[in-house]
């Protein structure tokens, strides 16, 4: 009887866990039929169960239960708020029942009296007509879902287990390749093989649960408890498909229902506070959770009132948390963070839900405690985001495996945006002393993880392969290695912290046969190749300050020929090279041969003093454009908040000195000349206001020009426009544009 | 209470760890290298299902590191991540003869850093080392 009894339970729990999901969208739309039935199969089962165990008081109150939705579900009755509401109140009654049960209470005391003529009051303005339809056979129960409960502990060494075997059965697997096995052997081997793979696949899943299951269970939490408060809030939930370890669900329940207790309660406004401010009187709750490599980031985001910093502040100041100095020495995302301290609580009164200032702090430290991070980012009147982060440790990661100097490592998947093979459509150039590599016209840099690693590269380098690491910033960087060796799914581990404190690993990983491989912190690595930007360094090293983060866009930089420092972006550089001064076209503006084009070449007010000099050949807009350097080119990242356009040049800073930045659109607009035939009346007054008003200016026959007419030599009265030869008749005023029009396209393209 | 000690060789050296810390002694086979990783890590191993770091003791203790002559490995657990201590071999559990006692001569900074004490066994005096301090080497050194 015991064991039936507790079957029961479980399977009441497990039934009302799955029904807690459906209950507010049904809420939303009682009207729908498939969540009507569900809740009704329950009713029907829990007091089918409950005639067989004596349990008079839950039975009649499953009874009731089901007779008013059974008429909804015949068309009989409408359901209205009040009846939603009651068998709300039903279901929640039942949990306690079953709760009591298994705590082996005596619950037959209690009176359900007040529920049972809730449920039989008839609403008296139904919130939607329930369409009539055939009703649903109720005989369609599911299987009744079974769980059995374990100690973790087990559930380890059961899993360890597997993977044992799995390493015997790969080393036995080796050893029968190299034999002449007798095939009835190797057929046995080939099941007792996929039989284990299967079991490691299921094994992996049973410590894991989508997060999603834990980010639903506070839907009805959030609407109580906005009902209670005269709010109304929508939830909106993104989980994906990301997976974390049961334990480490357990542990995050308690911070994030307190994080967002607090957002509903002092978070949101109510719906006459929102329209008055201009906003949608619904509030949007948001819960989401992402794996970004090495950790899933959780994110709780309301469009409420939001936190003032200057209120935080002022307060903790008060209560002698920080000095007034300290204060303001702090970045706004660390004066966010101080209402995690202890006794400081920036409700303007203290509700009953929360607001005792007893929260926030235990928030942090129970996050802090299982190796996450939290932080708060404000916008007043805007909105408030906490992000959790929470480290990958037990999480699966998909992964590639790359092989450098015969070693393998892991990358997480989610870092990398395409592997390149070294090949003819990459080309390698150095600049600033840093290797780049040129992808399909993108430059990037790129760093030999073997010559990081001090790790012999075993493969010719144009056999290599490029992954290319997409960092959280966006920057993009090529990591080259060896091979690729495998595409697949890694449980990751802790490794020992002199590991981890070098900075460059996250945790290991077993592969099939059995060998460590280290996964890399591509953030620590790409620091330790010199090629971070400061974005990503701050956002490794002081989290807090993210909030304001700098725009730091990595730019070349150079001398130019007149000694002033000026910088380009580093995607609009296509190439660096080395121009002989015999070979630059006079004009202005004056011209280099690059891969048999002619480019203009800018900043050569002062004349070059060597044989040659180097030039960045750039791209922008799909037109490509030269500047002459005085050599020295290097990259630096420049914080676009400081440019300024006061001198009538775009400065920034860079290393507290003034920097040109490169007006490519202005270069670009550097008004392109032509000649005309003649200097004829004709000519200056038809010709050339026609000219000009195409954009180009006229210069006299001595000088360079990008666009050539001359008369046509077989026929006076035809112009050839350009140097492709087309004619036009001189008084065919719309073909005479049609063909500039069409000759500054042609320069354009 | 039995005070029962591991007797390993080090660079032809006794030592000596307690034998309760130690969970298990394997032979060792392929080590991986950890780029970069401070000493005296020399890289990961696996028993079973289970990746170790392997510390070399020589290094540790400041003598000359034992390389490829480490075939043995003493597996232990601190913080929850599982150690394998190379050595060049083991050769014994034994119990102690007595207290653990001040060395009476002046210890190499390596192997001060790491010792316990001096004690009495049926194989002689032999230096006790702690394991916290063998394994944390490299980072007191840093700090």
């Amino acid at each position: 009887m015991d064991d039936l009894i507790t079957e029961f339970i479980a399977e009441t729990r497990e039934m009302l866990q799955a029904l807690e999901r459906g209950l507010v969208a049904w809420e939303r739309e009682p009207g729908d039929r498939e969540r009507l039935s569900e809740i009704f199969r329950f009713v029907h089962t829990v007091k089918g169960n409950c005639g067989f165990f004596d349990l008079p008081r839950l039975e009649a109150l499953a009874h009731a239960a089901e007779d008013a939705l059974g008429e909804v579900r015949a068309g009989k009755r409408v359901i209205g708020r009040g009846l939603v509401d009651a068998v709300l109140a039903v279901l929640d009654r039942i949990g306690e029942m079953v709760e009591g049960i298994a705590a082996r209470e005596d619950i037959s005391g209690g009176d359900d009296s007040d529920l049972i003529a809730r449920l039989a009051e008839r609403d008296s303005e139904p919130v939607a007509v329930q369409p009539v339809q055939a009703p649903v056979k109720a005989a369609t129960a599911r299987e009744p879902f079974r769980s059995v409960r374990l100690p973790t502990s087990l559930v380890d060494r059961v899993m360890s287990g597997v993977s044992d075997m799995i390493l015997v059965r790969n080393e036995l697997e080796r050893q029968l390749r190299h034999s002449d096995g007798d095939p009835a052997l190797l057929a046995n081997f080939g099941r007792l093989s996929s039989l284990l793979s299967e079991m490691q696949a299921a094994m992996a899943r049973v410590r894991m649960q989508p997060i999603g299951t834990l980010l639903d269970s506070y839907q009805r939490m959030v609407r109580d408890l906005a009902a209670e408060l005269g709010k109304d809030i929508l939830v909106e939930i993104e989980s994906g498909q990301v997976e974390l370890d049961r334990e480490m669900i357990e542990l995050l329940r308690d911070p994030l229902l307190h994080v967002i207790r607090n957002a509903i309660d002092h978070g949101f406004e109510t719906p006459a506070e929102r329209q008055a401010t201009g906003k949608r009187p619904q509030g949007r709750l948001m819960l989401s959770a992402r794996q970004t490599g090495n950790e899933i980031r959780i994110a709780i985001l309301d469009d409420g009132r939001g936190i003032d910093a200057a209120q935080v502040v002022a307060q903790a100041i008060e209560r002698g948390v920080v000095t007034a100095e300290q204060a303001a020495r702090m970045e706004p995302g660390q004066q966010l963070m101080l209402i995690c301290e202890p006794g400081l609580s920036t409700a303007r009164e203290v509700t009953a839900i929360s607001g005792r200032g007893v929260g926030m702090d235990v928030v942090r430290a129970s996050i802090e405690r299982i190796g996450g991070k939290l932080r708060i980012a404000s916008t007043p009147g805007e909105g408030t985001r906490f992000l959790l982060d929470v480290p990958l440790t037990l999480s699966i990661v998909p992964a590639i495996t790359v092989e450098v100097g015969g070693q393998v490592f892991a990358l997480p998947r989610s870092y990398v945006r395409e592997i390149v093979r070294n090949g003819h459509d990459v080309e390698v150039e150095p600049i600033g002393g840093v290797r780049h590599v040129r992808v399909r016209s993108e430059l990037y840099p790129c760093l030999g993880l073997g010559a990081i690693f001090g790790l012999a590269c075993q493969s010719e380098s144009d056999r290599q392969v490029l992954v290319m690491v997409k960092m959280i910033d966006g920057s993009v960087f090529a990591l080259c290695v060896d091979d690729i060796a495998d595409h697949c799914d890694l449980v990751i581990r802790p490794v020992a912290p002199q590991v981890i404190n070098t900075g460059l690993y996250v945790g290991v990983a077993q592969l099939n046969d059995g060998r460590p491989a280290l996964m890399l912190d591509l953030v620590g690595v790409s620091q330790l190749g010199g090629i971070a930007s400061d974005k990503q360094a701050r956002l490794v090293s002081e989290p807090a300050a993210q909030a304001d983060a700098r725009e730091l866009v990595m730019m070349i930089v150079f001398a130019g020929l007149d000694g002033i420092r000026r910088a380009v972006p580093l995607d609009s550089v296509e190439r660096l090279i080395e121009v002989p001064v015999s070979e630059i076209g006079q004009g202005n503006p004056a011209h280099i041969v690059f891969e048999g084009a002619i480019v203009p070449l800018h900043g050569l007010a002062v004349q070059p003093t060597g044989e040659s000099i180097d030039v960045v050949v750039l791209a922008h807009q799909g037109r490509r454009l030269a500047f002459a350097t005085a050599g020295a080119v290097d990259t630096a990242g420049i914080d676009l908040a400081t440019v300024t356009v006061e001198t009538g040049r775009r400065l920034a800073l860079l290393d507290g000195q003034s920097i040109e930045l490169l007006e490519l659109d202005r270069l670009h607009a550097v008004q392109p000349t032509c000649r005309l035939p003649g200097d004829d009346a004709w000519t200056n007054a038809f010709l050339r206001p026609l000219v000009e008003s195409a954009g180009y200016r006229v210069v006299d026959q001595s000088n360079f020009a990008d666009l050539e007419i001359r008369l046509d030599a077989d026929r006076t009265d035809s112009l050839v426009i350009g140097n492709d030869g087309l004619a036009v008749a001189k008084d065919d005023t719309v073909a005479l544009r049609a063909a500039l029009r069409l000759a500054s396209q042609r320069r354009a393209s | 209470m039995t005070n029962d000690l591991l007797i390993a060789r080090v660079a032809g050296e006794r030592f000596a760890l307690a034998a309760i810390e130690v969970q298990s002694v394997i032979a060792l086979g392929e080590i991986v290298p950890v780029p970069l990783a401070p000493s005296p890590v020399v890289g990961l191993a696996t028993q079973r299902s289970r990746t170790l770091t392997v510390i070399d003791v020589a290094l540790a203790l400041e003598l000359p590191p034992a390389g490829p002559t480490a075939r043995f490995a003493v597996v232990v657990e601190l913080d929850g991540v599982g150690y394998a201590l190379a050595v060049e071999a083991v050769e014994n559990v034994i119990p102690a003869l007595g207290e653990l006692r001040a060395p009476k001569v002046k210890l190499s900074p390596g192997r001060a850093r790491s010792a316990m004490g001096m004690v009495d066994t049926s194989v002689g005096t032999v230096l006790q080392v702690d394991l916290t301090r063998l394994v944390g080497g490299a980072e007191q050194k840093a700090a």
